[in-house]
């Protein structure tokens, strides 16, 4: 769902009401204890507060973030440091076959022993397949090394560049199809 | 008492989470010998150039597009990330779009994930990372794999396997309608030219739509004609050229004879759909944190 427009009107309850593009409007309630409450706010006390109240708040915020803003495959390489490559060793956490991208978890041992939470992402399903992969290709608790471009910004987070090794044995299919094929 | 919307769409959310890990976990089970045969039916890849190069193909049916065709067997890999295959955005003269005023504007105002104006954390406009639908014609300037065309007395269905779309494409001689509510595959009527040419238009697609991956514009005037020529029983060529008063001052061609080679008939097209739960795990696990998210106010 992409982000939502929102206003936040004052009621002068010591609570605010919140009207959402797209949903019913709400009360937050803020409880004595700190904690805020969410109910249906009927249409009188909007209306009123609307009336009554001139501090009116506008928000840009992201309603219900469960699905944020996607991406689809193909952003390019600006975000990828292409000119490097890392090489991981370390345990499978999970992988998820799925569009729009293919993409494995794995715990990364440097060599001084610090675990990172590495996510590298390969390409779509039906590109993978193409190029010998299956939702069985890896799983969690497999032993791993892999060559993988970082991303510029410093997270754990790469791209697959081609070496794959599993549980000792090379990946002989490779991480991408040859164009042309 | 939450908004029920509220409610439903939490619960969803939970019931998504909680079962992610699980459905995650399930392994296929393993391909005896004796089943590999019936695996190999489903998920199929096209068969590369090199097992067909060079052989002779039967002479083209008449009056006959059916079939399932793939288009990644040409130069592009199927791909056009950077642009419509026969004007591709790379600096060379013979590829300089011709823009109207407004056509450039609108050009300008995209900002796409390929190509040489390509866009850096989280400047990204591209529709598609929406979830939208591609539309038309941009299933065939982006992304053209593999289709599938099956013929009717008055129709020719046309199936797309990136990103699922489909569209009807009239023959029984009806006219383009005037100023339609917009689609997003459009409108579309076609006619053999002779037996082994079919000539399509189409109108009223919907402006939201990128016309292929690096962002080149259209407007609501858009007319898009499509040339299939039945080449041999095996191969086909498309050809496409844009039309639009509105953006370009000239109409231009956006596929020169795109080679199309025909798949078996139990050829298993492999899906690809967007979906915008899929989008929201890939982003939050790796397009938000590593600056490949378009910012969320974006237009």
């Amino acid at each position: 769902m992409p982000p939502t427009r929102a206003l936040m009107l004052d009621s002068g309850l010591n609570d605010k009401i919140l009207l959402t593009e797209g949903l019913s409007p709400f009360r937050i309630a803020l409880r004595r204890d700190g904690r805020a409450r969410l109910s249906a706010a009927p249409r009188g006390d909007v209306e009123g507060t609307v009336r009554a109240k001139f501090a009116i708040i506008f928000l840009a915020v992201v309603v219900l973030p469960a699905v944020s803003v996607p991406l689809f495959a193909h952003h390019g390489n600006a975000a990828y440091d292409t000119t490097k490559t890392i090489t991981l060793k370390g345990t499978v956490t999970e992988y998820t076959w799925a569009n729009p991208h293919v993409f494995l978890k794995v715990d990364a041992k440097d060599d001084s022993g610090n675990t990172s939470h590495w996510v590298i992402e390969a390409q779509s399903t039906v590109t993978q397949n193409a190029a010998g992969w299956s939702r069985t290709t890896f799983k969690a608790g497999d032993e791993v090394t892999l060559d993988v471009i970082p991303i510029k910004n410093g997270s754990p987070i790469g791209r697959f560049k081609g070496r794959i090794v599993i549980n000792g044995t090379v990946f002989k299919e490779g991480a991408q199809p040859a164009p042309g094929q | 008492m939450m908004p029920r919307r509220l409610t439903l769409l939490a619960m969803a959310l939970f019931a998504g989470w909680a079962l992610s890990p699980v459905l995650r976990a399930q392994t296929a089970p393993a391909k005896t010998a004796g089943s590999q045969a019936e695996q190999e039916k489903w998920n199929n890849v096209p068969p590369r150039k090199s097992t067909y190069a060079g052989k002779k193909s039967d002479p083209a049916p008449r009056r006959d597009l059916s079939g399932i065709w793939d288009g990644a067997t040409s130069a592009g890999n199927g791909l056009e990330d950077q642009g419509a295959p026969a004007m591709p955005e790379d600096g060379k003269p013979e590829h300089q779009i011709p823009f109207t005023p407004l056509g450039l504007e609108k050009f300008k105002l995209t900002k796409p994930s390929n190509g040489p104006r390509q866009s850096e954390l989280g400047e990204i406009n591209d529709p598609l990372y929406m979830c939208d639908p591609m539309g038309f014609p941009r299933i065939e300037l982006f992304e053209l794999r593999t289709i599938e065309i099956a013929q009717t007395a008055n129709q020719v269905i046309y199936l797309n396997e990136y990103y699922g779309q489909w569209r009807i494409i009239w023959t029984d001689g009806r006219a383009l309608p005037k100023d339609p509510d917009p689609r997003w595959n459009g409108y579309s009527v076609g006619k053999w030219e002779d037996d082994y040419t079919f000539v399509v238009q189409t109108v009223g697609m919907k402006e939201a739509t990128w016309l292929d991956n690096v962002g080149r514009p259209h407007s609501d005037v858009l007319r898009v004609e499509e040339r299939f020529h039945r080449v041999d029983h095996d191969n086909m060529e498309l050809s496409m050229t844009i039309d639009d008063p509105k953006m370009y001052t000239k109409p231009w061609l956006a596929l020169d004879k795109y080679p199309l080679r025909l798949q078996s008939p139990d050829f298993d097209m492999p899906e690809y759909l967007c979906a915008p739960s899929e989008m929201g795990d890939y982003n939050s696990q790796i397009g938000n944190r590593g600056g490949l998210s378009p910012s969320p106010n974006n237009k």
